[in-house]
């Protein structure tokens, strides 16, 4: 499928503009709603603020992190089918297990090479 | 002795024949021959010997008999010193005399023998009524003073045991408790001499022990049962100043002769310096333990904070560092064209940062390996092998490796160490080799024999081990730097030449201690390396030490 609609939540304002500009360069004809609050993302989407296909996750966050908010999108039936990619500064191998088992899509750790951010929004947006 | 006495050759003795003897002789002897009782006559002034059938045993089997008709004199050679001028006094006085269990050893069966007598000399008279013999009634004691002495020796020796013994001994008799026998140690322990406590009750010489010992002693007494206590703590006061101790002690009723409980035997040790040599040995033991429980939580939890501290420092370094890279990089594509040395300042900047980068996360790698026991799992490592040459594949490609294994054990480990160890190996084999030579690679493994075991001081002889080798031919190195290739941050080449960060052999032996096994590298420079990998078979033959 063609994901038209992508949510990106991530506290780090550094990263949600590295994360556009390399979504601008993919090309890719997506619109990026953009949250710095992954509490306030949960009730907006609950609330049906904005549509989303995808959500791409960051995971330290301060309030509710990516790991409890992801439980709580598997909570709900409505929100439990939309994917999630984890985009995270930690490669650390536990924490992905932890995730992959909550139901993440994907577990990406923040590259250090532009083009390699480009790459993996490539390829999860084919 | 009657037949023996009439048939005797009497004419050549001093006193005549029988025909001739006077009535008294004839009736004394009488007497005596007639007795049940053993009888002996003296008679005339040769003191002329007669004695009946019940004196003929004391004489021996081989000895004086017959002494019938002989003269006092030579028939008790050996003792008429003694009965000699007795049997005089007699004749002379006419008083009798009387001994009891006296000692008169004289020669019979064969020897001198010590033989004891009870016995009386009494004048016997002539037809005139003048003393003209010795008339002599005796039995001999020999066998009741030999117990009676047996008995004396025994119970002196009793004493003896009692006195000397260096345990304290003390028997009370009665309700009273009066003290009967007692030694000098047990007077010693309470600071009393013997004299002081004989004869009195114990607890009117040392009232201050009543409270404690009393109902002890009543029990031991009433019951009849023993009573044993070991390091009791007593008191008592010797002039006026309290002396403590500890005892061991044995409360024995004591019993009379017809078995009746008359009292109690105390025997008690004194064992006050090993008690407190034991007490004082317990207090240094728990100050030690309890010194060595807060030294271990200030230990485990610094080294919590600094796994702590490694953790986030190395994840919120990698932050900013990340950025500079992505952002120099946005930045490059931004401008467009670059001059050359623009050009050559943003590589540096994008080097730097990428390496900056690895650097973090190897660091990170390594303040990660967890020594988790709930890790573990029975694992082949020629499946994390397979893993490892998939992952590394292009590179293999590349370098036109050949990357060989087969025969590995399946060990208890946990999986992503192994995984961590075996691909820090690898690539390292594929990432120092000669120009121009292909990479050979090979991983091969073995048991490690008892004997083998036994030159590895770190490893535990009651577990099993596997060795494995993984041998390359690329650069080797000097092998006098075989133990700091293994250290943290240390490098043998410029980064020019190989890449990297000096913490992949470091998290390979961090790995090898959390599986308490052990790593060590062989080389001969130019001539390819081969890194040991002791690995134990089983993690749980370590349950008791909490390593991994």
């Amino acid at each position: 499928m063609l994901y038209q609609n992508i949510l990106l939540i991530d506290d780090d304002e550094d990263d949600q503009e590295i994360f556009l500009t390399a979504l601008e360069c993919t090309g890719k004809p997506v619109r990026c709603t953009v949250l710095d609050s992954a509490r306030k993302a949960l009730s907006q989407i609950a609330k049906g603020d904005f549509e989303t296909d995808l959500i791409f996750l960051d995971l330290n966050m301060p309030l509710m992190n990516g790991q409890q908010f992801l439980a709580e999108i598997k909570k709900d039936e409505k929100l439990r089918e939309i994917p999630v990619v984890i985009l995270s500064t930690s490669s650390n191998a536990a924490t992905v297990e932890q995730v992959k088992q909550l139901g993440a899509r994907h577990f990406f750790t923040k590259p250090g090479r532009f083009e390699d951010l480009v790459a993996i929004l490539e390829k999860v947006l084919v | 002795m009657g037949a023996l006495t009439r048939s005797f050759d009497w004419s050549q003795t001093s006193i005549g024949t029988p025909e001739n003897w006077q009535q008294s002789l004839r009736t004394t002897l009488g007497i005596v021959l007639h007795s049940a009782f053993p009888m002996f006559l003296f008679w005339g002034d040769d003191l002329i010997c007669f004695y009946n059938d019940a004196f003929r045993p004391s004489l021996g089997a081989d000895g004086k008999h017959p002494a019938l008709g002989k003269k006092g004199r030579e028939v008790w050679p050996e003792i008429w010193d003694f009965i000699g001028p007795l049997l005089q006094r007699v004749m002379s006085s006419g008083e009798p005399v009387w001994f009891e269990d006296q000692l008169v050893p004289f020669f019979r069966n064969g020897q001198i023998e010590d033989i004891y007598w009870t016995f009386s000399y009494s004048p016997a008279y002539d037809d005139r009524g003048e003393v003209n013999g010795v008339f002599v009634t005796c039995t001999e004691t020999t066998k009741k003073v030999m117990v009676f002495n047996q008995l004396h020796d025994s119970e002196r020796r009793f004493q003896d045991l009692v006195t000397d013994a260096t345990v304290g001994i003390i028997v009370l008799i009665g309700e009273e408790m009066v003290v009967e026998i007692v030694n000098d140690a047990y007077g010693h322990l309470i600071g009393r001499t013997r004299e002081d406590l004989l004869g009195k009750p114990l607890f009117s010489v040392i009232p201050e022990s009543e409270a404690d010992f009393r109902a002890i002693l009543d029990g031991v007494r009433m019951n009849g049962q023993p009573v044993h206590h070991s390091e009791r703590p007593y008191f008592v006061f010797v002039d006026g100043e309290r002396k403590d101790g500890y005892l061991n002690l044995v409360y024995q009723p004591y019993r009379g002769g017809d078995g009746s409980v008359q009292g109690v035997m105390i025997l008690c040790q004194d064992v006050t310096v090993q008690v407190i040599a034991k007490l004082q040995m317990e207090e240094i033991v728990t100050e030690r333990t309890r010194e060595l429980a807060t030294a271990n939580r200030h230990l485990q939890r610094s080294n919590a904070e600094l796994a702590q501290f490694a953790y986030i420092a190395s994840h919120d370094l990698q932050e900013p560092i990340r950025k500079v890279a992505t952002f120099t990089q946005m930045l490059e594509a931004e401008l467009g064209g670059t001059t050359d040395r623009q050009r050559n300042y943003l590589d540096k900047i994008k080097n730097a940062s990428s390496r900056m980068l690895l650097l973090i996360r190897d660091v990170l790698a390594f303040s990660q390996l967890s020594r988790d026991s709930d890790l573990v799992r029975k694992i082949d490592l020629g499946l994390v092998l397979d893993n490892i040459a998939d992952d590394l594949e292009l590179l293999i490609d590349q370098k036109l490796a050949t990357v060989s294994y087969g025969g590995l054990p399946v060990v208890e480990a946990v999986p992503l160490q192994m995984a961590q160890l075996f691909g820090n190996l690898i690539s390292n084999a594929l990432k120092f080799t000669r120009a121009g030579v292909a990479p050979v690679i090979s991983v091969s493994a073995r048991l490690l024999d008892k004997a083998a075991l036994k030159s590895y001081p770190m490893l535990d002889t009651r577990c099993n081990y596997h060795h494995l080798e993984v041998s390359d031919n690329g650069i080797g190195f000097d092998e006098h730097y075989a133990d700091q290739i293994f250290e943290i941050f240390q490098r043998l080449h410029g980064k020019k030449e190989f890449e990297g960060t000096g913490i992949g052999l470091a998290m390979c032996k961090k790995i090898l201690q959390n599986h308490h096994g052990h790593i060590y590298a062989t080389s001969r420079e130019g001539q390819g390396a081969v890194f040991h990998i002791l690995m134990p078979e089983s993690q749980s033959c370590f349950a008791d030490s909490p390593t991994v």
